[in-house]
């Protein structure tokens, strides 16, 4: 390996020296000797300043591998180390202040270290990445919110489940302020409905039927009913009976008859009859009855005709206790007359009309 | 079995008829519309003997009692004080009224 010859003091300078320089500057081939810049003592300058004044690319330094390729390059663009060779550089040398904000990507970190590096879980979460568990109590502070809707519940087994939330605490039947499960539509941030500590739920409106198994036993009473909510109609005879017996002095069945269901007994039936009545007798008495089942049951009317022919409508209502009608299946007007036929007249129309009118 | 009445009747007089002429009859007889029935137990029921019945009304001829109309018109026109006197007391009920044919 050749050096750079020293030049003798007070020797004269050969053209072999200073030629010597030139190659080593120029880069002529075969020429070229190490420089070693390791005896600059300068608390002020450099020991090495290189620059380039072309303002496009500055290019100030180049260092080259054997085959020319570049281990580093200065330019206008900074400092470049080789060209996709790896840079070897020294341990614990590279910290925030030289990686620019955002830039570190996850495949820049090994498998598992941004996991490892969040530690131990808090909040509703427990445990360790990548397979936490929930707090239990679950707390979740804020809004929980299931886009895709779900079930919260537990399954202990397939086929049976025993699913149970709860909410607030503290709370008798009186006191409802700490329980409240309430479902707000997001359209309208209306509360649609809202179960109470208290057992009260309060809805908008229930869609269908509520039947009798979703209200509590002997707990509607009439004041629950709308102002013009009438007693519920169970069955009515409406019509021109044109009826007419000779007999005297035994009940008959008349043609006004309607039906009555199986009779439960805590109900009561209101009944409602009105039937014209005339007789050819000019002194007769004639009774109505109400019956059931083809047999009278209470004397309701009594008329005694003021001469032959004479027509009075006869009207009235009874209340009959469910318990005094078991098992009847219709209810049916009757008449006695003590003389002449009497005569339901199909001039004017008779009715009866039973309505069910509360529980006992 | 029911009959079926096409004419007038008079259901108090169809039934004496019957009874006169041995048709066996329960409590009475009933008209409704124009079926007419024997009645037993309070109840609507066939006659025991139909063609009996039915001879009796095909023979029954229905009278009904005068009128307070025609009990008036006849007494203003008559000028008999016994006849005034009769039609007077069937027109206030103390006479049984006379009947005419329906």
């Amino acid at each position: 390996m050749p050096t750079l010859n020293d030049v003798i003091a007070g020797s004269v300078q050969q053209a072999a020296q200073v030629q010597q320089v030139v190659d080593l500057l120029k880069g002529t081939p075969n020429k070229g000797v190490p420089v070693a810049l390791t005896a600059v003592n300068d608390p002020l300058n450099y020991a090495l300043s290189i620059q380039n004044d072309d303002p496009i690319n500055a290019r100030a330094l180049s260092v080259l591998k054997a085959d020319g390729s570049p281990l580093l390059t200065c330019d206008i663009n900074g400092v470049t180390f080789g060209s996709g060779a790896a840079v070897n550089l020294p341990p614990n040398s590279v910290s925030t202040s030289q990686i620019v904000d955002g830039t570190i990507q996850n495949a820049d970190l090994a498998a598992g270290v941004a996991a490892a590096n969040v530690g131990t879980l808090g909040g509703p979460l427990r445990g360790t990445l990548p397979n936490p568990t929930l707090s239990n109590p679950l707390t979740i502070p804020g809004t929980l919110i299931m886009p895709a809707g779900g079930v919260i519940g537990y399954a202990p087994t397939p086929g049976a489940r025993y699913d149970h939330i709860y909410f607030g605490a503290n709370d008798s039947l009186a006191n409802v302020q700490n329980s409240r499960l309430q479902f707000v539509r997001n359209y309208d941030s209306v509360p649609s409905m809202e179960v109470l500590g208290s057992g009260t739920v309060l809805a908008t409106r229930f869609q269908g039927a509520v039947t009798g198994a979703a209200i509590d036993a002997n707990t509607i009473d009439e004041d629950r009913m709308t102002t013009n909510g009438r007693l519920r109609f169970v069955s009515q005879y409406w019509g021109q009976a044109n009826w007419s017996t000779s007999t005297t002095g035994s009940w008959v069945a008349t043609a006004v008859v309607t039906a009555l269901p199986n009779v439960q007994n805590n109900k009561s039936y209101l009944l409602s009859w009105m039937v014209p009545i005339q007789s050819t007798s000019a002194t007769a008495t004639v009774l109505v009855g109400l019956g059931w089942n083809g047999s009278p049951q209470a004397q309701v009317a009594q008329w005694t005709c003021p001469g032959s022919n004479y027509l009075n409508t006869l009207s009235g209502s009874v209340e009959l206790a469910g318990g005094g009608v078991p098992l009847a299946t219709n209810v049916q007007l009757y008449v006695q007359a003590n003389a002449g036929t009497t005569i339901v007249s199909g001039a004017t129309y008779s009715s009866l009309v039973v309505s069910e009118i509360f529980t006992a | 079995m029911t009959i079926i009445i096409s004419k007038p009747v008079n259901l108090s007089q169809l039934q004496q008829e019957m009874v006169t002429a041995g048709v066996p009859i329960n409590q009475g007889l009933i008209l409704e519309g124009t079926t007419l029935q024997d009645v037993q137990g309070g109840q609507a029921t066939d006659f025991r003997d139909e063609a009996a019945a039915q001879a009796v009304v095909d023979a029954h001829q229905a009278l009904r009692d005068k009128t307070d109309a025609e009990l008036t018109t006849e007494f203003q026109a008559s000028d008999d004080p016994a006849r005034k006197q009769d039609l007077r007391d069937m027109i206030s009920n103390l006479l049984p009224r006379e009947q005419v044919p329906m």
